[in-house]
């Protein structure tokens, strides 16, 4: 099923919590509707789901209006943060009950719960009540029973936000092969970047009511059209006066810039001076695992620059050079990927190969992957 | 030993009133507390407001009032009741009012996502309301509704004032008669509330059990 929305606004008395939003999102596709808390992603949802009105706008799937239908017409499965298993009913009821809602036999309802609780690896608990169930295993009857009146539309409100770490990781995984192996348009809502670049096909970043941005995870974490999301996705650290670093005295100096830990490297005070680097002082260091986190002071800014854990960092209070690749420049409501203008090669040894925000090959120092970087946030 | 074979049968003469009266009583008041306590969480606002007024009126004025208005004072209005029928409406009604507040809250106490994920499912109001709603919101019910039936059989008792011949009304007979016996006769009362109170719990508390079944106590 294909999803519009065109000109949604809701009010909630007096505040607006969707503000004229727009979008369409293809058959087939699993989509992240990505924002911080109160930005709206979960009215947008319910939105869709019928369980709000909107005060203006339209929604239409398979280009036909559904603005004023309850949710028992729009085909859509509905899956909650907080599960809503029926908690008076065993696994198999639940999975079962809207099943029975449409009539059908017996012997169909047994053959599809059976379908559905091996698709989603739970056969054999049938006979169990919900809470009976760890919380990874509870999440899938929720999916198996939205599954089971066989919906065009797939919606999750935070589906994994009550779950810990580890089962949270297997159950991303587990659901983004699920929903592409049925072909079934799903939007999920979160506020965890990693999990939205992880699953998503296509983001909608909101903040605030807006739609800020739409388009592949990738895209959007290289080319942020606005400052909330350069902000928001990954890690960004806003630069005052960014003509005054080396390399930057182009840039407008009352232009908005942002810098990426990826676009940052440091090396040893002593070597190369001749290069357009700034003098930074450590102001910590920290042991992340597979990296080292280093706070560096520059221009009256700390940045943070990433290193492999198995590199030899330098100490807090040392002096290092700081050399800036590139910045996010915003002005006039446009962005631009703004390059060092002294050189274009990496001046120290980088860690990773991979294309760069612009496309080229050049090799950025620390984590180029969205996965990496909004992992740190 | 004498005077409980000689005040024994007049009390339990009163016990089959008391009982009837208890048991009518319970239905009309349940059957109202359900009624009532849904009109309260009904969309439209007259509803609403007609359903509260019911509810503060007859909780805010006295059980023996109500009895006195409904057997006394509803002839001068063209309307005859017994005194069975005036003691069933007046505990009905009155308990009715209070177990409205144990139904709406149990209700409104059932999570929102319940209701949600009910209407997703594609259920019909009636549907949703009976299979999922209804068994959550049971099991709160059942402690304060026991509670309420303990109170509406000591509320029985109110009944003698109209003329109905229950287990109080057996006992201030038999006191004027028997006078000397007068202690072992309202022990004997005590003992025979308490008997009934004490059956009631224990049923309640079985259904409770009944209704937990598949939940986390």
């Amino acid at each position: 099923m294909s999803v519009e929305i065109r000109g949604i606004w809701k009010h909630f008395g007096r505040f607006a919590a969707v503000k004229g939003i727009d979008f369409a999102v293809e058959k087939g596709k699993l989509i992240g509707l990505l924002g911080p808390s109160g930005s709206g992603k979960t009215t947008v949802l319910r939105l869709l789901a019928g369980l709000e009105i909107p005060d203006a706008g339209e929604i239409c799937f398979d280009g036909r209006s559904v603005t004023g239908d309850p949710p028992q017409k729009r085909r859509i499965g509905l899956v909650f943060q907080h599960y809503a298993l029926f908690p008076h009913m065993t696994v198999f009821e639940n999975i079962a009950f809207g099943l029975r809602v449409q009539k059908r036999s017996d012997r169909e309802i047994e053959a599809r719960v059976r379908d559905l609780l091996e698709l989603v690896g739970l056969s054999g608990l049938e006979r169990r009540f919900p809470q009976e169930l760890s919380g990874g295993q509870k999440q899938r009857v929720a999916f198996a029973r939205a599954l089971a009146p066989e919906p065009e539309l797939l919606l999750l409100d935070e589906p994994f936000a009550a779950l810990d770490a580890q089962v949270r990781k297997s159950l991303r995984a587990w659901l983004r092969d699920m929903v592409r192996r049925l072909g079934l348009t799903t939007i999920f809502v979160t506020h965890d970047q990693e999990e939205a670049v992880e699953m998503a096909d296509e983001l909608l970043v909101m903040n605030e009511g807006r739609l800020e941005q739409q388009g592949p995870p990738l895209e959007v974490y290289r080319r942020p059209r606005t400052p909330f999301v350069a902000r928001f996705l990954g890690e960004s650290i806003e630069i005052p006066r960014p003509s005054s670093l080396k390399g930057f005295g182009h840039v407008d100096p009352h232009a908005l810039a942002f810098v990426r830990p990826e676009f940052i490297e440091v090396g040893d005070p002593h070597e190369r001076r001749d290069l357009p680097s700034e003098t930074g002082i450590v102001q910590g260091v920290h042991f992340r695992g597979r990296e080292w986190q280093v706070e560096v002071a520059v221009a009256g800014k700390t940045l943070p620059v990433y290193l492999p854990s198995e590199q030899q960092v330098p100490r807090p209070g040392d002096e290092v050079r700081v050399y800036i690749r590139r910045l996010y420049v915003f002005q006039d409501e446009k962005m631009a990927v703004v390059e060092n203008e002294n050189a274009l090669q990496p001046r120290y040894p980088a860690r990773h190969q991979g294309p760069t925000a612009d496309g080229s090959a050049e090799v950025p120092r620390g984590n180029p992957t969205p996965q990496a970087s909004a992992r740190r946030r | 030993m004498e005077a409980g074979l000689l005040l024994l049968p007049g009390l339990l003469r009163g016990l089959r009133v008391t009982l009837e009266v208890f048991v009518l009583g319970a239905m009309l008041a349940l059957g109202l507390s359900f009624a009532v306590g849904l009109l309260r969480l009904s969309r439209f606002p007259i509803v609403r407001t007609l359903a509260t007024a019911y509810v503060e009126f007859f909780r805010g004025t006295s059980l023996l009032i109500q009895l006195f208005w409904l057997y006394y004072a509803l002839p001068f209005f063209g309307v005859e009741l017994s005194a069975l029928a005036a003691g069933v409406l007046g505990l009905g009604l009155n308990y009715g009012a209070y177990g409205s507040e144990v139904v709406r809250s149990a209700i409104r106490s059932v999570p929102k996502g319940q209701w949600e994920a009910a209407i997703a499912l594609n259920l019909s109001p009636l549907v949703r309301f009976r299979r999922v709603i209804l068994p959550q919101a049971w099991p709160l019910m059942l402690p304060p509704f026991g509670n309420l039936l303990i109170e509406l059989l000591k509320g029985t008792s109110l009944v003698s004032m109209i003329t109905l011949g229950d287990m109080t009304f057996q006992a201030m007979s038999l006191r004027t008669t028997y006078a000397r016996y007068e202690v072992p006769l309202f022990l004997l009362l005590l003992v025979l509330y308490f008997l009934i109170a004490t059956a009631t719990s224990a049923i309640v508390r079985r259904l409770e059990r009944r209704a937990r079944v598949g939940r986390s106590a």
